[in-house]
């Protein structure tokens, strides 16, 4: 008897603790600004964009779309998780982050392939970036886009 | 409880306890002489075993857009891009709807696309999301929805990261995991000119398909098996795909000297297609998308 109940023990304690369970997770921005939507829906309302290196507390996921609440502001909307990643982003790093960097816990910004190394390829191979600089400049806005879909009737096959 | 119950039962229960989720949300302490199980030893554990294996996925985001932006430099140092107001936003407005139908919306950079002033039959794609699309591509378009098919492509390439499949597993590690001087947020001189040389051959290693054989055959599969999902998912019609293939292999038979010969054999590529497109039907014309398509292109 009491082998059977060690044994259910084992078997239902899992899932009483997994009930308790409540999806806590936080998750950095990893791109120069993140799209938050009002709806995990591509041609979703932007609400606001998010700044590379904020921390965000997720709510709750649908599909690759991830409801997140940002502490500061109080935010709350909807990310696609390619703009997220779950190691957290440091801009500035001290000592301790480097070796926390090197357990892959976190990421530094600027660690590897960065700016200072741009600078001196761009020297060194004589490149001249004003065109890039001038093609990144153009970034339509998330009404353009919705109104380009709506006018082609587009949109109606967009993705969940 | 005697020991050897509790143990067969967490026999049961801790394949379920030391799943990622549950370990992370709480630490385990139960109390009973010798019987503490603390997940932050789980998690040291499983991180000593990891095996150090570095690869294209592990170049972040941050990375990516910097070897992105050398290659499109050093796209734009070959061709000149073109001066089309009308076309480039265009073609930026199509894209960015495109790309946020994808797998990969949101890249450190954004999606970026522009023309390039040249009669060469030419579409290339850099990482992080820059796309180039020559005057002669363009002409091989024939509506909208063709010129859909042809961005499609390539941002298939960028959301698979085709483009940093190709650098060697050398200038990866080296480039993934310099760190800046304890304390700061930068490096040592010795430090970027190592990283530099390694950033250069990163680069080299990206422009070999681009420039000379192309990219593997199985990855050209995924690109335009990625065109046909992006097309369905936004509302295009995905026969647009063989009808640009059909174009394009024309302009291949006749050996038109302005096609760059860097795809596979265009029969498996429609065959291909073909499967993926199976049953649905071609869509009706759109006549609001044909009369944007012309406008927008006039004078390309």
């Amino acid at each position: 008897m009491k082998a059977v109940l060690a044994i259910l023990f084992g078997a239902i304690l899992p899932l009483l603790l997994m009930a308790n369970t409540t999806l806590a997770q936080s998750m950095s921005v990893q791109v120069k600004s993140a799209h938050l939507k009002k709806k995990p829906n591509p041609l979703a309302e932007l609400l606001t964009t998010l700044p590379y290196g904020d921390q965000l507390q997720v709510k709750t996921e649908e599909g690759p779309w991830l409801k997140v609440m940002h502490p500061k502001t109080g935010t709350t909307g909807w990310v696609h998780s390619s703009a997220l990643s779950a190691r957290q982003i440091v801009i500035n790093p001290a000592n301790r982050h480097i070796e926390a960097a090197h357990s892959g816990t976190i990421s530094l910004a600027g660690q590897g392939f960065n700016l200072e190394v741009e600078k001196q390829y761009k020297e060194q191979k004589q490149l001249d970036y004003t065109q890039i600089d001038r093609m990144e400049s153009v970034t339509p806005s998330q009404e353009e886009i919705r109104a380009f879909a709506k006018s082609g009737n587009l949109g109606k096959g967009a993705r969940q | 409880m005697k020991r050897r119950h509790f143990l067969a039962a967490m026999g049961i229960a801790a394949p379920i306890l030391l799943t990622p989720s549950m370990t992370s949300a709480f630490d385990l302490d139960l109390g009973l002489p010798g019987m503490t199980i603390s997940t932050k030893d789980i998690k040291k554990a499983a991180k000593n075993n990891k095996p150090n294996a570095i690869g294209y996925e592990d170049v972040t985001p941050e990375q990516e857009y910097y070897l992105g932006r050398a290659v499109a430099a050093l796209i734009l140092k070959e061709y000149k891009p073109f001066e089309h107001k009308r076309g480039n936003t265009y073609i930026n407005v199509m894209g960015n709807l495109l790309a946020q139908a994808s797998d990969r919306p949101e890249t450190f950079g954004g999606y970026h696309f522009q023309l390039l002033d040249t009669q060469e039959i030419i579409t290339a794609s850099a990482p992080g999301g820059f796309v180039f699309l020559s005057r002669g591509m363009l002409k091989c378009c024939k509506n909208e929805d063709t010129l859909a098919a042809i961005l499609s492509h390539e941002i298939g390439h960028i959301q698979k990261k085709h483009p940093l499949q190709s650098v060697s597993r050398e200038h990866l590690i080296q480039g993934i995991s310099t760190m800046a001087i304890p304390g700061t947020s930068t490096m040592s001189k010795g430090t970027v000119s190592t990283l530099t040389k390694a950033f250069d051959g990163a680069v080299r290693d990206i422009m070999k398909p681009l420039t000379e054989k192309g990219y593997p055959h199985t990855l050209e599969e995924e690109a335009d098996s990625d065109a046909v999902i992006l097309l369905r998912n936004v509302g295009y019609d995905q026969h647009a795909c063989l009808d640009i293939l059909k174009t394009l292999e024309k302009k291949s038979s006749q050996n038109d000297k302005e096609f760059m010969h860097l795809h596979p054999a265009f029969k498996d590529r429609y065959e291909l297609t073909e499967r993926l497109i199976g049953n649905t039907p071609r869509a009706k014309r759109s006549t609001p998308r044909n009369f944007r398509f012309m406008s927008m292109t006039a004078g390309i």
